[in-house]
């Protein structure tokens, strides 16, 4: 007889795990557990980091102790340098974001609503979307300067792309019984595209947004980091030239906190509208 | 809305009444319909069809799969154009969707972001009514369809055979003066398809609503419709028309033990052409 059982299709875990009665370790639904072992694996890394740096195995000019970061970062704050740049980074980002996500759905519904314009379109969707973009950024910033116009244009290049291709998508998966039902049932082409089309593609649409955000983070930090005065790839940059490690992962910790409040702020916006199942 | 109001106090008051028998509800005139397949060939799905449809009659079409059943609800709502010949309703030649008339297909099209009481709420949505309004509608045809305390649940919540209900809630809740259905019941299992069978025979008696009803099952053809058309195989041409004289109102679970039940089914058997018309019910 084996001294543990298997807990064979157990619900909470999605293959046999080996129980010795220490279930709640491992339970996937624990949040306690879940956020115990996230803390024990940041702690191990960054322990290591901190160890590798302290012990010397590492050269400084390569790579920046956490500790060094962490000095960084508080100098960053206090002399106020973090702000004018985040917001010119945010500033941009949004702008970005925001003109290439409403153009992007509207043109995805135009494009998606009509087979015409989806078969003549299409090539050249694919060609424009599969070309890296950023590649462009260059020239971006010949045409429109090293302000914030060339990192916006820059950002709303990605962002509309995206967008416009999850909306039309999310309006073609839309199951034609339903488009079908609303016809006998009545309804106009207006309300069809309202009541049906445009709720349909609602969660693919959110898809598409929620990448969108990070890829206007994505394009305004490339943007600034050919050419900038201000801004937080710009000073990624400045550092690196520098030879500042800490400053360059200090300013990269802070484009992570970004990056995460996006997606959060998309993720609860989509669970507010998500309610986009009506009651009445 | 005001104009809403008085249009359901009219159905109120003609509901009771006997319907004109005499007035042709649905006329299918010498239709012939071709599809182009996707090889290009020109497949003839109907061949020199014509039905009379006189106001209340509830009629049934049986035929082999592929003849031509959903071709002929299709022309009739206004989903596609015959090639040849017309159809009308109540005198009006068909020529697009038209809100006096009534689809209900096998599958549901229940939207799933919207509880059934807004699903069956839809068509008095679109056509304007008040909220208050389409939802007292809403919980009333919920409530006839067996569904009571189910007007907040979703497509997700619900079984095949609620779905169904929920479907024909909301094709009633627009009171159309012609149903359409196409194999509304035919997804279903043999025990919720006989409830759902008698539950809309029993409140379509007395409506003086017409009705299509397409079908595979010819017990069902046979227990709720006055009239059966058999359809030949593709291209679909009519076969027989059987008056399906069993009083009413009918019961259409003990109706198949009828003895000129067995006759009629038989004889529908026959003329699909499936077997020699033995041994059936
Ligand atoms: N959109 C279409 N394009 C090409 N051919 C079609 C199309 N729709 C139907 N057909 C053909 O027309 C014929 C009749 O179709 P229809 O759907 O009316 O038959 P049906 O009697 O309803 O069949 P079933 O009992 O299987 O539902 C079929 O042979 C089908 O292949
Ligand atoms: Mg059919």
């Amino acid at each position: 007889m084996t001294q543990f059982r298997l807990v064979v299709a157990d619900r909470r875990s999605r293959f046999p795990v080996p129980s010795f009665g220490l279930r709640v370790l491992f339970d996937p639904d624990n949040l306690f557990t879940i956020w115990a072992w996230r803390l024990a694996l940041a702690a191990l890394v960054i322990g290591g980091w901190q160890a590798a740096a302290a012990l010397r195995l590492v050269d400084p000019m390569f790579l920046a102790s956490p500790v060094a970061v962490c000095g960084f970062l508080f100098d960053y704050v206090v002399s106020g340098k973090i702000w004018v740049n985040s917001l010119v980074t945010l500033e941009e980002t949004v702008l970005g974001f925001a003109l290439g996500a409403g153009l992007g759905i509207l043109a995805g519904l135009v494009i998606g609503g009509s087979k015409f314009l989806e078969r003549v379109l299409t090539p050249f969707l694919t060609i424009f979307n599969s070309l890296p973009r950023v590649a462009l950024a260059p020239m971006f910033i010949i045409w429109f300067g090293i302000g914030a116009l060339s990192k916006v244009v820059l950002a709303f290049s990605l962002v509309f792309f995206i967008v416009l291709i999850s909306t039309e998508a999310g309006v073609r998966s839309i199951d034609p019984d339903l488009t079908m039902m609303a016809k006998v049932m009545g309804a106009t082409d207006r309300q069809r595209f309202l009541k049906v089309v445009l709720h349909g593609a609602v969660p693919s649409i959110f898809a598409g947004l929620r990448l969108g955000a990070i890829y206007s983070l994505l394009g305004v930090v490339v943007g600034e980091m050919i050419a900038a005065k201000w801004g937080l790839g710009q000073q990624v940059m400045e550092y690196s030239y520098n030879y500042k490690p800490a400053g360059v992962f200090g300013v990269l910790a802070i484009l992570a906190l970004i990056a995460i409040c996006l997606n959060e702020l998309t993720t609860r916006i989509e669970r507010h509208l998500g309610r986009w199942k009506t009651e009445d | 809305m005001i104009g809403y109001r008085e249009a359901t106090d009219i159905r109120v008051k003609s509901a009771g009444d006997a319907p004109d028998r005499t007035r042709l509800s649905i006329k299918v005139d010498r239709v012939r319909h071709e599809y182009i397949s996707q090889n290009g060939e020109r497949v003839v799905a109907l061949d020199d069809v014509s039905i009379d449809v006189p106001n209340g009659q509830f009629v049934a079409i049986v035929g082999p799969s592929g003849c031509g059943k959903t071709s002929i609800l299709n022309m009739l709502a206004g989903l596609i154009v015959p090639t040849r010949g017309a159809v009308s309703i109540d005198g009006e030649i068909v020529t697009g969707t038209s809100r006096a008339v009534g689809y209900m297909f096998a599958r549901d099209g229940m939207l799933p972001w919207r509880t059934a009481q807004a699903n069956v709420a839809f068509g008095l949505e679109v056509r304007g009514a008040s909220k208050a309004e389409r939802l007292a509608q809403a919980d009333a045809l919920l409530e006839r369809v067996g569904l009571k305390g189910f007007e907040r649940a979703f497509r997700s919540q619900l079984s095949h055979g609620m779905r169904q209900r929920v479907a024909l809630a909301r094709t009633m809740a627009i009171d159309p003066k012609v149903f359409l259905l196409d194999e509304p019941f035919g997804a279903l299992d043999a025990q919720t398809r006989i409830v759902l069978q008698e539950e809309f025979v029993r409140l379509w008696e007395n409506t003086g609503k017409t009705v299509l009803l397409v079908t595979h099952d010819i017990s069902e053809a046979v227990a709720m419709a006055d009239r059966v058309i058999v359809l030949s195989p593709r291209p679909g041409r009519i076969k027989s028309d059987i008056a399906i004289d069993l009083p009413r109102p009918r019961d259409i679970e003990s109706v198949r033990f009828d003895e000129k039940f067995a006759r009629l089914a038989r004889r529908i058997w026959r003329d699909i052409g499936v077997r020699g018309g033995g041994d059936i019910a």
